[in-house]
């Protein structure tokens, strides 16, 4: 595995809003992130804004991992874990025992008292697709699953729109959170309607493309 | 959530506080800018991120702006505007707002009062029934600045002539190195000089159709981030009448196209602005020098940042044509034909 370690200027300014995430976040701890990146290196970069020390890893390098296959960190070394493109990292395992492995392993170098993950992920584009995903499963998104299946806490989602690299607004995945931003979006009489139905039914993933899930480690 | 943020929100809205999943009632929205970010406090940028507070049944109930504690502390934003918001007469008006800070955050939040902008009705009225709506607003922009100017008495420091005249000497000055345009603001100097003779008058600064909202029976005004930038008496009546409404608006200058005979719309438009006019007993003259120098101050905020161009052009192109009217031998009396 290749790791890239960068020593950052914590008083360097920035503009980029995608570092707002930090504040859904609660990170508390700056020190040292990890970016197990999708090779979006501008993203990665705004990601991390305001840590001191960053390490970016391929996505695919960690397909492997495991605890006969650890990572090359000390346990507790990073206060924060980024996965740039969560979806496509947990298609890449082949079962889920591989993939339950590695958010293990993610959670190991995680700092024990502070640490925090987070994962961007596309939903779909159509909403037919995000239907389709939804109709499939019953219960929690997979990502949100597998975090608490593996010892992480407190996980919570926000849909991003319009996108992760364009974050406008980052509502959280609550029926009441959704319902008050969709009265300050303009729409159409019948499409604020339906909008206003399914969100009261609970199914408000589907409006939205994108999403982000924090834990505690 | 961050802590910091949440004992922030709580100083504003105690609800919060009622078990955790009270949190997930706050979104982010119009997020523009990382905060704290120290080259926007420099600048004195007013960009940052809002939030969106949703009360229990998942109603808006606070509209938040988060900053940069170290930013520009000026017009009427901020601890300015919970005072305003507080007052008799002008609490009618202005929303409530709450002001807290943090060592990294700035949050200013205001109550929601609906999205029923100006702007949107105006789109379904005809300009007979349109006109008395926008009379009422203006009534209310100057009862609201009358009691800002009286409870912020820093916002009237700028009504010194000289200052005045520094700020328009700056704009100037932005407009030719800018956007290359010497021999425009040449050609407008001659008749901006008259500038010193209209009476001054704090400014709302934004009073365009979207910070005007239709609520509870009464007229309510957001967004007073530029007030007190702008002293010019006509200031917020020709921004108000700019763009509004949206269908007479394209293609047109303001609607006030000298030389043109005025349809339906334009005589509404005209009515409202003659009224002002008289209000304020000033000569057909200088609101042609009301004009310019709207425009000249509005094109140099938008050439500063955070702005820097944005929505410029319009206003440019309207500086460009004023310009050619007078240079073409037209009288600054014509160049607003109210009469």
């Amino acid at each position: 595995m290749t790791a890239n370690d960068e020593s950052l200027t914590p008083d360097q300014p920035t503009h980029d809003p995608i570092a707002n995430w930090q504040w859904l976040a609660n990170v508390t701890h700056r020190d040292r992130v990890l970016i197990v990146s999708n090779g979006d290196v501008q993203f990665a970069r705004a990601l991390s804004s305001g840590f001191a020390r960053r390490t970016v890893v391929a996505a695919e390098s960690l397909v492997g991992i495991g605890p006969t296959a650890p990572m090359p960190f000390a346990d507790g070394t990073f206060d924060c874990v980024a996965l740039p493109d969560a979806g496509s990292f947990l298609a890449a395992f082949r079962d889920l025992d591989a993939a339950d492995a590695a958010y293990r392993e993610i959670r190991r170098v995680l700092r024990a008292d502070h640490g925090r993950f987070v994962g961007f992920s596309y939903v779909g584009k159509r909403l037919g697709i995000r239907m389709i995903r939804r109709l499939g499963r019953i219960g929690r998104p997979p990502q949100q699953r597998i975090l608490l299946r593996n010892g992480f806490s407190r996980s919570r989602i926000f849909y991003i729109d319009p996108s992760p690299q364009r974050p406008t607004n980052l509502v959280p995945a609550e029926r009441r959170a959704v319902l008050a931003w969709e009265r300050l979006t303009p729409r159409g009489t019948w499409t604020r309607f339906i909008r206003r139905v399914v969100i009261r039914l609970g199914l408000h993933s589907l409006l939205f493309e994108y999403r982000f899930v924090v834990a505690n480690s | 959530m961050n802590s910091e943020l949440r004992k922030l929100l709580a100083e504003i809205d105690p609800s919060l506080t009622e078990g955790d999943g009270a949190w997930q009632r706050v979104a982010v929205i119009r997020n523009r800018e990382h905060v704290p970010s120290r080259a926007s406090a420099l600048s004195g940028a007013r960009l940052g991120f809002k939030l969106l507070i949703a009360d229990r049944r998942g109603e808006p109930r606070w509209i938040g702006r988060c900053a940069s504690p170290l930013e520009r502390a000026g017009g009427c934003s901020g601890d300015r505007l919970a005072v305003l918001s507080r007052d008799r007469v002008a609490g009618m008006h202005v929303p409530e707002t709450r002001v807290a800070r943090s060592a990294n955050l700035l949050l200013v939040a205001t109550a929601y009062v609906g999205s029923r902008s100006l702007r949107t009705l105006s789109d379904r009225l005809t300009p007979t029934e349109w006109q008395p709506r926008m009379l009422d607003v203006i009534e209310v922009a100057h009862v609201v600045m009358s009691r800002a100017a009286a409870l912020n008495p820093p916002l009237l420091d700028a009504l010194v002539p000289a200052e005045q005249e520094q700020r328009l000497e700056r704009d100037l000055t932005l407009i030719e190195a800018s956007i290359d345009e010497r021999a425009l603001v040449a050609a407008l100097r001659p008749f901006l000089a008259r500038h010193a003779e209209l009476p001054f008058a704090v400014q709302h600064g934004d009073l365009w159709a979207e910070n005007v909202i239709w609520h509870a029976g009464r007229w309510w005004l957001i967004d007073f981030d530029e007030c007190g930038e702008f002293h010019n008496p006509l200031h917020d009546v020709f921004h108000l009448l700019s763009a509004t409404p949206r269908k007479v608006n394209a293609g047109s200058w303001f609607g006030l196209v000298p030389g043109e005979e005025p349809d339906q719309w334009a005589r509404a438009r005209y009515a409202v602005l003659r009224a002002q006019v008289d209000r304020l007993g000033t000569d057909d003259a200088l609101v042609g020098v009301a004009f310019l120098v709207y425009l000249v101050r509005l094109v140099g905020l938008r050439l500063r940042p955070p702005i820097q161009g944005l929505f410029t052009s319009r206003l440019v192109a309207a500086l460009t044509r004023a310009s050619a009217f007078l240079s073409g031998g037209g009288s600054l009396e014509r160049l607003i034909p109210l009469r």
